[in-house]
Parts: structure tokens; sequence; C-alpha cells
């Protein structure tokens, strides 16, 4: 295989974290902005979680 | 992870209609990915409304179910892998990528280097488009929920759950569809973006008929 001879750009590397950051980050968040809010049966956000890697 | 992705990669990929239809059959491909999407995972969500969460099946609920869904997702199939993408770059930056993969043999070495070349060659806002379309699918994995839910409320469970694959199938399969006609990456996001809007509408609404009144419990 012929090699890409170039290195990854700053932007790159911001984005790759700031995505990174984000697609982890804003569901622990919004999980629990919303629990503070509606007061949820907690097992509900886990259950969903496990199904989803169950089934997926 | 445990069911349909195992089942579309090692067993699928090796029946012989399945890879004429992923090669030849664009359409029937992206309705047959997005219908097994649905089946998977709606019949999972109404599983678990039914017999899991039986005491608590309300809107509220439903959103949290749908917060944990779309959430594992995002950190599994987006988070996790930009991380690994990150830590790569770095290692390609800094020139330790190339002393590693020097030592590898010849076939690793192919797609070690396979991996250097998509992560120099992919735009820098791919990485960012990521975010977005998690965010989007966010909203649209709550109003699946929300949808399910709803028919289970109204003692309708199974109609719901076909509605829902249905809807599930219509969002994914043109993502795929559009993709293969060599579609740009940003009408795809826009398209994702309208149903996530939608799916945030139907949220609300049926968030502010629960709150007004109340539906009974099944």
């Amino acid at each position: 295989m012929k090699e890409v001879d170039c290195m990854i750009r700053t932007e790159a590397f911001i984005f790759m974290a700031f995505t990174a950051l984000f697609t982890t980050l804003a569901p622990l968040i919004a999980a629990i902005v919303f629990y503070k809010k509606k007061k949820y049966y907690l097992g509900s956000v886990f259950i969903g979680a496990a199904v989803f890697s169950y089934f997926k | 992870m445990i069911l349909r992705m195992p089942l579309t990669q090692f067993v699928l990929a090796n029946m012989q209609w399945y890879r004429d239809l992923a090669q030849n059959h664009l359409w029937g491909y992206g309705l047959f990915m997005g219908f097994t999407a649905g089946l998977f995972e709606e019949v999972g969500r109404y599983l678990a409304f039914f017999f899991i969460l039986k005491k608590h099946q309300d809107w509220k609920n439903a959103v949290a179910y749908g917060i944990g869904h779309g959430g594992i997702e995002a950190i599994l199939l987006v988070g996790l892998s930009n991380i690994g993408n990150f830590v790569t770059s770095m290692m390609i930056n800094s020139g330790m990528y190339d002393t590693m993969i020097a030592q590898y043999p010849e076939q690793a070495r192919e797609v070690l280097l396979q991996t250097k070349n998509i992560l120099i060659s992919t735009p820098s806002s791919m990485y960012l488009v990521a975010s977005a379309e998690r965010l989007f699918t966010f909203f649209i994995h709550m109003a699946l929920s929300v949808v399910v839910m709803v028919g289970i409320q109204k003692k309708k469970g199974l109609q719901y759950l076909g509605l829902a694959i249905l809807l599930h199938m219509l969002i994914d399969a043109p993502a795929v569809i559009l993709q293969g006609l060599g579609v740009s990456v940003w009408i795809i996001e826009g398209f994702v973006m309208v149903l996530a809007i939608i799916s945030l509408l139907y949220i609300l609404k049926k968030g502010k008929e629960e709150t007004l009144e109340p539906l009974p419990l099944a």
C-alpha cells in the first residue's frame, strides 16, 4: 500500500477531541439533568443502554 | 453488539444472497439494513418496557430509556472510536506509529497503514459531523421510545411496535441509500437533522399531553 505522506491537521485533532468528549459526556449530562427535572426511575436509562448493547 | 452486529458481520456476510444484495442492490440493501436495525432495536425496546419496566410505563421513563439507548450508542460507536483515533493520530504525527508498525508482519502492516491513510485523508470536518449526527439520533431514539411507550399505554403495543420498526427503517435506510448514491454527507446530515427536529417536537407534544391528562398505566 502506498503511504500518504503528510500529517494529521491540528483542526482534525480539535474536532476529534471535541467529538470524543461530546459523545461520551453529553449523554451522561442529559441523563443527570433530566433526572433532576423529572425524577424518573434510574433503571430506565441503564436498561435502555443494556438493551441497545444486547440487541444492536 | 451481541445480536444484530455479529449476525450481519459474521453470519450474513458469509451468505451469497447477502453479499449480492450489499454489492448490487443498493436500495434493497438499505431497506434490509434499516429493517433489521428497526426489528432488533424496537423489539428490544418493546420487551424492556413490557416486561422489565412494567411499573414505569410513562413518558419520562420512555425518554430516560431513549437517553440510555442513544447515549450508549454515542459512547460506544463514536466516543470511544474518536478517543482511539485521537491517540493513533498523535502517534502518527510523532512518528511513533511508523516505528510501531515496522515491527509487525507484512500483512498486518498493510492494514495498519490503511488505518493511517484513512486518518490522514479524512477531511477534518468529518470528525465534527459525527458529533452532530449523534446529537440528532439521540432525539430520534427518545422519540421512538415514546412511540413504543404510547402504544403500550394505549393497549396497542404490537401495532405501535410495528410502526416504530417502520419508522426506524424509514430513518436508517435513506442514510445508507443516499451514502451509496454518493450524496453529500451534509445533505444526509440535513435530512437527519429534520428528523431530529420532528422527533423533538413529538417528544415535547407527548410530554405535554401526559402532564395535562395522564394516561392509565398498562
